[in-house]
């Protein structure tokens, strides 16, 4: 068993009149994870599986399955949480050179990713369980 | 026009061998829609789920955040997020935050942003910035 902290922290001030400012901590239990660097080719007709799902559990209501992504090229990558493999723009998660993402993850299907022009992506991520 | 800032920071010294320890900025910048709300989660099932984002408002890199506020680890307290109208694809636990770029309309077939949550009235507290 291990600890991890996951903080997420928001700022701005100008969007509202009432500046934000949010810091939230989740300190998690697991006992798998890591972060490491991948690359891919893919493109729309060739998507690629990021995250096998049936590589990692299933949460439960004590324990999350935490996915964290980030777009370390130069290109768009675009994700499904939902598996999709079809030669289409049907993906839920959009992210720029440098944007990342961190979400509980239902694990329910693969993550697949596409980039948005050929070349070579280069994509960090790490799950947590 | 305004900027928002997202900072992730991971830390774990216990993990792994090499101890974990990041953070990463993206900043939002010209962003003219956004801000934090709390909301009572209309349904216990996708259906009639509550619309949190119409994906018709936002484009590509739009940045959802979201928050489940319940401390006590339950089904009962769990937040079911999805993000094509059917299945659940995030699942928050009490205490669980996720921060998602969103591809709203820029998805080949608009879908909106929706939770349920595991009892009635659950609380999710979320924001949608751009």
């Amino acid at each position: 068993m291990a600890t991890i902290n996951l903080t997420s922290t928001l700022n701005s001030t100008g969007l509202t009149s009432d500046s934000i400012a949010v810091n939230v901590l989740k300190q998690a239990t697991v006992t798998t994870g890591g972060i490491s660097r991948m690359s891919t080719t893919a493109v729309v007709a060739s998507k690629a599986v990021l995250l096998a799902h049936a590589s990692y559990p299933n949460p439960t209501v004590t324990s999350s399955v935490y996915v964290y992504i980030k777009n370390a090229g130069t290109t768009t990558i675009r994700l499904s949480v939902l598996g999709n493999t079809a030669s289409n723009a049907e993906d839920e998660m959009s992210l720029a050179p440098g944007v990342w993402a961190l979400f509980p993850w239902a694990s329910g299907a693969d993550i697949t990713v596409y980039q948005t022009a050929a070349g070579t992506a280069i994509i960090e991520h790490g799950v947590f369980a | 026009m305004a900027t928002v800032n997202a900072t992730l920071t991971m830390n774990s010294s216990d993990l792994t061998s090499d101890a974990i320890s990041l953070s990463v900025l993206n900043t939002l910048s010209s962003a003219t829609q956004g801000g934090i709300s709390r909301v009572k989660l209309a349904t216990q099932a996708i259906a009639n789920a509550t619309v949190l984002a119409p994906a018709a408002k936002f484009t590509e890199g739009a940045r959802i955040w979201l928050y489940n506020p319940a401390t006590t680890a339950s089904a009962a307290n769990t937040v079911t997020v999805s993000l094509n109208e059917a299945a659940g694809t995030i699942v928050l636990n009490a205490g669980d935050w996720a921060v998602i770029p969103w591809s709203a309309s820029t998805r080949a077939t608009d879908m909106n942003l929706e939770a349920f949550g595991g009892s009635a009235d659950l609380i999710i507290e979320f924001g949608v910035f751009q």
